[in-house]
Protein backbone atom coordinates (compact mmCIF):
# COMPACT_ATOMS: atom_id res chain seq x y z
CA UNK A 1 0.00 0.00 0.00
CA UNK A 2 3.42 2.57 1.19
CA UNK A 3 4.45 1.48 -3.19
CA UNK A 4 1.03 2.46 -4.28
CA UNK A 5 1.07 5.55 -2.28
CA UNK A 6 4.67 6.30 -3.96
CA UNK A 7 3.34 5.89 -7.33
CA UNK A 8 0.60 8.44 -6.38
CA UNK A 9 2.99 11.08 -5.48
CA UNK A 10 5.19 10.23 -8.39
CA UNK A 11 1.97 11.25 -10.63
CA UNK A 12 1.03 14.77 -9.22
CA UNK A 13 2.77 15.77 -11.61
CA UNK A 14 0.72 14.53 -14.69
CA UNK A 15 -2.30 15.33 -12.50
CA UNK A 16 -1.64 19.58 -12.31
CA UNK A 17 -0.91 19.17 -15.67
CA UNK A 18 -4.10 17.63 -16.64
CA UNK A 19 -6.28 19.78 -13.94
CA UNK A 20 -4.85 22.64 -15.25
CA UNK A 21 -6.05 21.96 -18.83
CA UNK A 22 -9.68 21.08 -17.37
CA UNK A 23 -9.73 24.51 -14.57
CA UNK A 24 -7.83 26.45 -16.88
CA UNK A 25 -7.31 28.27 -13.25
CA UNK A 26 -3.90 27.74 -11.04
CA UNK A 27 -5.46 27.90 -7.56
CA UNK A 28 -8.42 26.20 -8.46
CA UNK A 29 -6.31 23.24 -10.33
CA UNK A 30 -4.75 22.99 -7.34
CA UNK A 31 -7.94 22.63 -5.39
CA UNK A 32 -8.97 19.79 -7.91
CA UNK A 33 -5.35 17.82 -7.60
CA UNK A 34 -5.66 17.70 -4.39
CA UNK A 35 -9.34 16.42 -3.77
CA UNK A 36 -7.99 13.99 -6.95
CA UNK A 37 -5.43 12.91 -3.90
CA UNK A 38 -8.09 12.79 -1.41
CA UNK A 39 -10.51 10.86 -3.27
CA UNK A 40 -7.45 8.08 -4.87
CA UNK A 41 -6.62 7.59 -1.15
CA UNK A 42 -9.88 6.57 -0.10
CA UNK A 43 -10.33 4.28 -2.64
CA UNK A 44 -7.17 2.59 -3.30
CA UNK A 45 -8.43 -0.75 -2.45
CA UNK A 46 -10.51 -0.08 -5.78
CA UNK A 47 -7.38 0.25 -7.92
CA UNK A 48 -6.53 -3.74 -7.76
CA UNK A 49 -6.28 -4.47 -11.34
CA UNK A 50 -3.18 -3.75 -13.56
CA UNK A 51 -4.17 -0.95 -15.17
CA UNK A 52 -2.51 2.30 -15.65
CA UNK A 53 -2.60 4.49 -12.27
CA UNK A 54 -2.20 7.48 -14.22
CA UNK A 55 -5.41 6.71 -16.22
CA UNK A 56 -7.29 5.84 -13.15
CA UNK A 57 -6.23 8.93 -11.47
CA UNK A 58 -7.42 11.37 -14.16
CA UNK A 59 -10.89 9.39 -14.33
CA UNK A 60 -11.23 10.15 -10.66
CA UNK A 61 -9.74 14.12 -11.36
CA UNK A 62 -12.83 13.97 -14.26
CA UNK A 63 -15.40 12.69 -11.93
CA UNK A 64 -14.88 15.41 -9.40
CA UNK A 65 -14.65 17.65 -11.59
CA UNK A 66 -17.71 17.02 -13.56
CA UNK A 67 -20.10 16.64 -10.57
CA UNK A 68 -18.02 20.16 -8.76
CA UNK A 69 -17.66 21.91 -11.72
CA UNK A 70 -20.38 24.79 -11.22
CA UNK A 71 -19.63 24.47 -7.60
CA UNK A 72 -16.40 24.93 -6.78
CA UNK A 73 -13.97 25.43 -9.76
CA UNK A 74 -15.56 28.04 -11.18
CA UNK A 75 -14.15 29.44 -14.28
CA UNK A 76 -12.28 33.01 -13.94
CA UNK A 77 -12.81 36.00 -16.65
CA UNK A 78 -10.89 34.93 -19.79
CA UNK A 79 -8.89 38.64 -19.44
CA UNK A 80 -8.20 37.45 -15.33
CA UNK A 81 -7.01 33.74 -17.10
CA UNK A 82 -4.60 35.68 -19.49
CA UNK A 83 -3.31 37.34 -17.36
CA UNK A 84 -2.28 34.96 -15.12
CA UNK A 85 -0.69 32.40 -17.35
CA UNK A 86 1.26 35.19 -19.58
CA UNK A 87 3.03 35.76 -15.96
CA UNK A 88 3.86 31.95 -15.32
CA UNK A 89 5.25 31.57 -18.87
CA UNK A 90 7.00 35.16 -19.14
CA UNK A 91 9.68 33.66 -16.33
CA UNK A 92 11.29 31.93 -19.31
CA UNK A 93 13.62 33.04 -21.63
CA UNK A 94 12.21 36.03 -24.30
CA UNK A 95 12.49 33.18 -27.45
CA UNK A 96 10.82 30.68 -26.50
CA UNK A 97 7.95 32.63 -24.50
CA UNK A 98 6.18 34.34 -27.83
CA UNK A 99 5.56 30.87 -29.56
CA UNK A 100 4.52 29.47 -26.14
CA UNK A 101 1.97 32.28 -25.84
CA UNK A 102 0.85 31.56 -29.55
CA UNK A 103 0.55 27.88 -28.57
CA UNK A 104 -1.20 28.65 -25.34
CA UNK A 105 -3.83 31.20 -27.01
CA UNK A 106 -4.48 27.80 -29.80
CA UNK A 107 -4.92 25.43 -27.24
CA UNK A 108 -7.30 27.87 -25.44
CA UNK A 109 -9.28 28.32 -28.36
CA UNK A 110 -9.82 24.90 -28.94
CA UNK A 111 -13.30 23.12 -28.09
CA UNK A 112 -12.72 21.37 -24.17
CA UNK A 113 -13.45 18.37 -25.92
CA UNK A 114 -10.71 18.31 -28.20
CA UNK A 115 -8.32 19.89 -25.91
CA UNK A 116 -8.92 16.91 -23.51
CA UNK A 117 -7.80 14.86 -25.39
CA UNK A 118 -5.04 16.29 -27.00
CA UNK A 119 -3.47 17.02 -23.08
CA UNK A 120 -4.64 12.88 -22.34
CA UNK A 121 -2.79 11.64 -25.44
CA UNK A 122 -0.16 14.47 -27.08
CA UNK A 123 1.25 15.27 -23.92
CA UNK A 124 0.46 12.48 -21.18
CA UNK A 125 1.02 9.49 -23.47
CA UNK A 126 -2.02 7.49 -22.62
CA UNK A 127 -3.28 5.09 -25.28
CA UNK A 128 -6.45 5.51 -27.11
CA UNK A 129 -8.43 2.68 -25.28
CA UNK A 130 -6.92 4.22 -22.01
CA UNK A 131 -8.27 7.84 -23.25
CA UNK A 132 -11.27 6.32 -23.85
CA UNK A 133 -11.85 4.67 -20.30
CA UNK A 134 -10.98 8.12 -18.91
CA UNK A 135 -13.86 10.21 -21.14
CA UNK A 136 -16.25 7.20 -21.02
CA UNK A 137 -16.38 7.73 -24.65
CA UNK A 138 -15.26 4.74 -27.48
CA UNK A 139 -11.34 5.05 -28.76
CA UNK A 140 -12.82 5.99 -32.38
CA UNK A 141 -14.15 9.02 -30.74
CA UNK A 142 -10.50 9.59 -29.24
CA UNK A 143 -9.18 9.04 -33.00
CA UNK A 144 -11.70 11.37 -34.71
CA UNK A 145 -11.49 14.01 -31.84
CA UNK A 146 -7.71 13.89 -31.45
CA UNK A 147 -7.12 14.35 -34.88
CA UNK A 148 -10.06 17.63 -35.10
CA UNK A 149 -7.66 19.00 -32.53
CA UNK A 150 -4.55 18.28 -33.80
CA UNK A 151 -5.76 19.94 -37.62
CA UNK A 152 -7.36 22.89 -35.59
CA UNK A 153 -4.01 23.00 -34.16
CA UNK A 154 -2.42 23.49 -37.01
CA UNK A 155 -4.31 25.81 -38.79
CA UNK A 156 -4.75 28.00 -36.10
CA UNK A 157 -0.98 28.30 -35.81
CA UNK A 158 -0.49 28.92 -39.33
CA UNK A 159 -2.97 31.28 -38.89
CA UNK A 160 -0.29 33.15 -36.37
CA UNK A 161 2.82 32.60 -38.79
CA UNK A 162 0.53 34.10 -41.67
CA UNK A 163 0.01 37.27 -39.44
CA UNK A 164 3.99 37.80 -38.49
CA UNK A 165 4.82 37.78 -41.95
CA UNK A 166 2.69 40.17 -42.92
CA UNK A 167 3.45 42.74 -40.09
CA UNK A 168 7.39 41.95 -41.06
CA UNK A 169 6.40 43.60 -44.81
CA UNK B 1 -0.97 4.58 -52.24
CA UNK B 2 -2.17 7.71 -54.40
CA UNK B 3 -4.56 9.12 -52.32
CA UNK B 4 -3.79 11.07 -49.63
CA UNK B 5 -4.65 9.46 -46.25
CA UNK B 6 -7.41 11.13 -44.32
CA UNK B 7 -6.09 13.50 -41.54
CA UNK B 8 -7.13 10.91 -38.66
CA UNK B 9 -5.04 8.25 -40.01
CA UNK B 10 -1.94 10.95 -40.29
CA UNK B 11 -3.07 11.53 -36.40
CA UNK B 12 -3.51 8.08 -35.78
CA UNK B 13 -0.50 6.50 -37.31
CA UNK B 14 1.54 9.33 -35.19
CA UNK B 15 0.26 7.79 -32.16
CA UNK B 16 0.92 4.26 -33.42
CA UNK B 17 -3.14 3.18 -33.12
CA UNK B 18 -3.53 1.74 -36.66
CA UNK B 19 -3.31 -1.44 -37.79
CA UNK B 20 0.27 -2.30 -39.02
CA UNK B 21 -0.02 -3.20 -42.71
CA UNK B 22 -2.02 0.26 -42.82
CA UNK B 23 0.55 2.31 -40.94
CA UNK B 24 3.17 0.71 -43.78
CA UNK B 25 1.17 2.31 -46.63
CA UNK B 26 0.68 5.50 -44.38
CA UNK B 27 4.48 5.50 -43.32
CA UNK B 28 5.22 4.49 -47.42
CA UNK B 29 2.73 7.62 -48.43
CA UNK B 30 3.95 10.08 -46.43
CA UNK B 31 8.03 9.34 -47.48
CA UNK B 32 6.88 10.45 -50.59
CA UNK B 33 4.45 12.83 -50.27
CA UNK B 34 5.72 16.39 -49.15
CA UNK B 35 2.27 17.67 -48.42
CA UNK B 36 1.76 14.73 -46.21
CA UNK B 37 4.86 14.97 -44.33
CA UNK B 38 4.46 18.78 -44.06
CA UNK B 39 1.47 17.51 -41.92
CA UNK B 40 2.26 15.65 -39.87
CA UNK B 41 5.16 17.62 -38.91
CA UNK B 42 3.11 20.41 -37.95
CA UNK B 43 1.34 18.11 -35.81
CA UNK B 44 4.55 16.54 -34.28
CA UNK B 45 5.75 20.21 -33.37
CA UNK B 46 2.28 21.13 -32.27
CA UNK B 47 2.35 17.96 -29.47
CA UNK B 48 5.90 19.04 -28.57
CA UNK B 49 5.19 22.57 -27.65
CA UNK B 50 1.90 21.56 -25.99
CA UNK B 51 4.08 18.96 -24.02
CA UNK B 52 6.68 22.21 -23.14
CA UNK B 53 3.76 24.31 -21.92
CA UNK B 54 1.63 21.67 -19.95
CA UNK B 55 4.76 20.99 -18.24
CA UNK B 56 5.65 24.58 -17.40
CA UNK B 57 2.19 25.93 -16.73
CA UNK B 58 1.89 23.27 -13.96
CA UNK B 59 4.79 23.16 -12.23
CA UNK B 60 5.70 24.19 -8.73
CA UNK B 61 5.82 27.84 -8.93
CA UNK B 62 6.57 30.60 -5.84
CA UNK B 63 3.26 31.65 -5.80
CA UNK B 64 1.72 28.16 -4.97
CA UNK B 65 4.29 27.50 -1.88
CA UNK B 66 4.18 23.65 -0.06
CA UNK B 67 2.39 25.37 2.82
CA UNK B 68 -0.78 25.61 0.95
CA UNK B 69 -1.18 22.08 0.67
CA UNK B 70 -0.50 21.49 3.96
CA UNK B 71 -2.96 24.00 4.99
CA UNK B 72 -5.35 22.09 2.43
CA UNK B 73 -4.93 18.52 3.59
CA UNK B 74 -5.76 20.27 7.42
CA UNK B 75 -8.89 21.93 6.01
CA UNK B 76 -9.48 18.98 5.02
CA UNK B 77 -9.04 16.98 8.13
CA UNK B 78 -11.78 19.21 10.24
CA UNK B 79 -13.81 18.24 7.08
CA UNK B 80 -13.49 14.97 7.67
CA UNK B 81 -13.77 14.49 11.24
CA UNK B 82 -16.83 16.32 10.77
CA UNK B 83 -18.27 13.56 9.10
CA UNK B 84 -16.68 10.80 10.88
CA UNK B 85 -14.36 9.32 8.16
CA UNK B 86 -11.26 9.16 10.91
CA UNK B 87 -10.11 6.44 8.86
CA UNK B 88 -9.61 8.06 5.71
CA UNK B 89 -8.14 11.52 8.09
CA UNK B 90 -5.61 9.05 8.81
CA UNK B 91 -4.36 8.27 5.17
CA UNK B 92 -5.10 12.07 3.92
CA UNK B 93 -2.26 13.07 6.58
CA UNK B 94 -0.63 10.77 5.84
CA UNK B 95 -0.60 11.52 2.10
CA UNK B 96 -0.14 15.10 2.82
CA UNK B 97 3.41 14.07 4.67
CA UNK B 98 4.59 12.18 1.43
CA UNK B 99 2.97 15.17 -0.92
CA UNK B 100 4.73 17.77 1.32
CA UNK B 101 8.38 15.92 1.20
CA UNK B 102 7.81 15.64 -2.75
CA UNK B 103 6.85 19.11 -3.06
CA UNK B 104 9.95 20.57 -0.91
CA UNK B 105 12.17 18.96 -2.91
CA UNK B 106 11.89 20.68 -6.34
CA UNK B 107 11.00 23.37 -4.42
CA UNK B 108 14.34 24.19 -2.49
CA UNK B 109 16.40 23.96 -6.16
CA UNK B 110 14.47 23.57 -8.93
CA UNK B 111 17.10 22.59 -11.56
CA UNK B 112 19.16 20.48 -8.86
CA UNK B 113 20.64 17.28 -10.25
CA UNK B 114 18.83 15.23 -7.82
CA UNK B 115 15.31 16.21 -8.92
CA UNK B 116 16.63 14.92 -12.50
CA UNK B 117 17.28 11.50 -10.67
CA UNK B 118 13.57 11.22 -9.49
CA UNK B 119 12.40 12.22 -12.39
CA UNK B 120 14.20 9.29 -13.96
CA UNK B 121 13.27 7.09 -11.34
CA UNK B 122 9.53 8.34 -11.71
CA UNK B 123 9.77 7.51 -15.14
CA UNK B 124 11.11 4.17 -14.54
CA UNK B 125 8.22 3.47 -12.19
CA UNK B 126 5.57 4.83 -14.54
CA UNK B 127 5.94 4.13 -18.08
CA UNK B 128 5.63 0.10 -19.19
CA UNK B 129 7.25 -0.64 -21.96
CA UNK B 130 6.07 -0.49 -25.56
CA UNK B 131 8.33 -1.59 -28.35
CA UNK B 132 5.96 -0.15 -31.04
CA UNK B 133 7.49 3.01 -29.54
CA UNK B 134 11.19 1.65 -29.90
CA UNK B 135 10.69 0.37 -33.01
CA UNK B 136 9.47 3.79 -34.17
CA UNK B 137 12.34 5.41 -32.77
CA UNK B 138 14.55 3.48 -34.63
CA UNK B 139 12.86 3.35 -37.69
CA UNK B 140 13.26 6.90 -38.00
CA UNK B 141 14.91 8.90 -39.94
CA UNK B 142 18.62 8.73 -38.74
CA UNK B 143 17.13 5.83 -36.66
CA UNK B 144 18.05 5.94 -32.95
CA UNK B 145 20.08 8.57 -32.44
CA UNK B 146 18.23 10.97 -35.01
CA UNK B 147 15.60 10.47 -32.96
CA UNK B 148 16.95 11.21 -29.27
CA UNK B 149 18.85 14.50 -31.17
CA UNK B 150 15.46 15.57 -32.53
CA UNK B 151 13.84 15.27 -29.00
CA UNK B 152 16.52 16.88 -27.03
CA UNK B 153 17.08 19.47 -29.75
CA UNK B 154 20.81 18.81 -30.34
CA UNK B 155 23.55 16.06 -31.60
CA UNK B 156 23.32 13.13 -29.71
CA UNK B 157 24.42 9.57 -29.98
CA UNK B 158 22.86 6.43 -28.71
CA UNK B 159 23.48 4.98 -25.32
CA UNK B 160 25.28 1.90 -27.35
CA UNK B 161 23.62 -0.50 -24.81
CA UNK B 162 23.34 -3.29 -27.33
CA UNK B 163 26.81 -3.80 -27.03
CA UNK B 164 26.20 -5.63 -23.56
CA UNK B 165 23.34 -7.50 -24.96
CA UNK B 166 20.67 -5.09 -24.24
CA UNK B 167 17.90 -4.36 -26.52
CA UNK B 168 15.93 -1.35 -26.79
CA UNK B 169 11.72 -1.77 -25.49
CA UNK B 170 10.91 1.59 -25.16
CA UNK B 171 11.44 5.46 -26.59
CA UNK B 172 9.63 8.28 -25.93
CA UNK B 173 9.39 12.00 -25.18
CA UNK B 174 8.31 13.53 -21.88
CA UNK B 175 6.77 16.53 -20.68
CA UNK B 176 9.75 18.01 -18.28
CA UNK B 177 10.55 21.23 -17.08
CA UNK B 178 13.15 22.71 -18.49
CA UNK B 179 12.09 20.54 -21.04
CA UNK B 180 12.55 18.52 -23.62
CA UNK B 181 13.16 15.04 -22.31
CA UNK B 182 13.26 11.74 -23.32
CA UNK B 183 13.04 8.13 -21.77
CA UNK B 184 14.64 5.01 -23.43
CA UNK B 185 14.18 1.68 -22.28
CA UNK B 186 16.18 -1.38 -22.68
CA UNK B 187 15.59 -5.02 -21.79
CA UNK B 188 18.38 -7.28 -20.34
CA UNK B 189 19.54 -10.66 -21.29
CA UNK B 190 18.27 -11.78 -18.15
CA UNK B 191 15.19 -9.68 -18.53
CA UNK B 192 15.86 -6.58 -15.77
CA UNK B 193 14.92 -3.43 -17.34
CA UNK B 194 17.30 -0.34 -17.61
CA UNK B 195 15.68 3.38 -18.08
CA UNK B 196 18.07 6.03 -19.43
CA UNK B 197 16.75 9.27 -18.96
CA UNK B 198 17.93 12.77 -20.87
CA UNK B 199 16.33 16.48 -20.24
CA UNK B 200 18.15 19.69 -21.54
CA UNK B 201 19.45 21.58 -18.79
CA UNK B 202 20.53 24.96 -20.25
CA UNK B 203 23.70 26.54 -19.00
CA UNK B 204 23.86 23.42 -16.05
CA UNK B 205 27.69 22.06 -15.90
CA UNK B 206 28.34 19.49 -13.10
CA UNK B 207 30.45 16.87 -14.46
CA UNK B 208 30.51 14.34 -11.18
CA UNK B 209 28.43 11.45 -11.80
CA UNK B 210 26.52 10.62 -8.68
CA UNK B 211 24.46 7.59 -7.30
CA UNK B 212 21.15 7.59 -5.51
CA UNK B 213 19.04 4.80 -4.39
CA UNK B 214 14.86 4.98 -4.03
CA UNK B 215 14.36 1.40 -2.36
CA UNK B 216 15.27 -1.29 -4.59
CA UNK B 217 16.19 0.79 -7.61
CA UNK B 218 19.24 2.73 -8.12
CA UNK B 219 20.47 5.88 -10.51
CA UNK B 220 23.49 7.30 -11.84
CA UNK B 221 23.14 10.87 -12.53
CA UNK B 222 25.23 13.38 -14.20
CA UNK B 223 24.64 17.04 -15.72
CA UNK B 224 27.18 17.64 -18.30
CA UNK B 225 27.41 20.67 -20.65
CA UNK B 226 23.42 21.34 -20.61
CA UNK B 227 22.60 18.10 -20.90
CA UNK B 228 21.26 15.84 -17.90
CA UNK B 229 21.41 12.22 -17.93
CA UNK B 230 20.43 9.32 -15.63
CA UNK B 231 20.66 5.51 -15.75
CA UNK B 232 17.98 3.65 -13.54
CA UNK B 233 17.65 0.15 -12.76
CA UNK B 234 16.93 -2.19 -10.29
CA UNK B 235 20.40 -4.21 -10.26
CA UNK B 236 23.12 -3.90 -8.22
CA UNK B 237 25.39 -0.40 -8.24
CA UNK B 238 28.27 -1.69 -9.86
CA UNK B 239 26.19 -3.45 -12.40
CA UNK B 240 24.51 -0.41 -13.09
CA UNK B 241 27.55 1.79 -12.54
CA UNK B 242 29.09 -0.37 -15.48
CA UNK B 243 25.99 -0.25 -17.44
CA UNK B 244 25.79 4.13 -16.92
CA UNK B 245 29.64 4.53 -17.47
CA UNK B 246 29.01 2.54 -21.36
CA UNK B 247 26.23 4.56 -21.80
CA UNK B 248 27.42 7.93 -21.38
CA UNK B 249 30.86 7.46 -23.18
CA UNK B 250 28.81 6.22 -25.99
CA UNK B 251 26.69 9.31 -26.04
CA UNK B 252 28.97 11.76 -25.88
CA UNK B 253 30.97 9.67 -28.73
CA UNK B 254 27.67 10.65 -31.15
CA UNK B 255 27.54 14.01 -29.46
CA UNK B 256 31.11 14.91 -30.09
CA UNK B 257 30.91 13.41 -33.96
CA UNK B 258 27.67 16.04 -34.15
CA UNK B 259 27.82 19.07 -35.87
CA UNK B 260 28.10 21.65 -33.06
CA UNK B 261 30.16 19.14 -30.91
CA UNK B 262 33.25 20.64 -31.57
Amino acid sequence: MADLITRIEAEIPALRRYATALVRDPAGAEDLVQDCLERALARRHLWRRPGHLRAWLFTLMRRIHSNQARALYRRPTAVALDEERATSVARDDPASRAELEQVLTAIDALPAEQREVLILVAVEGLRYREAATVLGVAAGTIMSRLARARERLRMLRAGDREQRLRRVK
Amino acid sequence: MSEHPERAELSAWMDREIPVDRARRIEAHIGACEHCASIVAAYRANDRAARDLFARLADESPERPAERVLERARASRVRQRRTGAAAATVAALALAATLLSGLLRPTQSPSAPATLAHSAIQAHALYAPDPSRADAATQSPGGLAGWLSDALGRPLGTPGLERMGYRLVDARRVPANPGPAAVLQYRGPDGHRITCYFAKRPGNTDAGMRYLRDKSVGAFYSVDDGLAYAVVGDIGRAALRTIAREAYESIERGYAAGPRGG
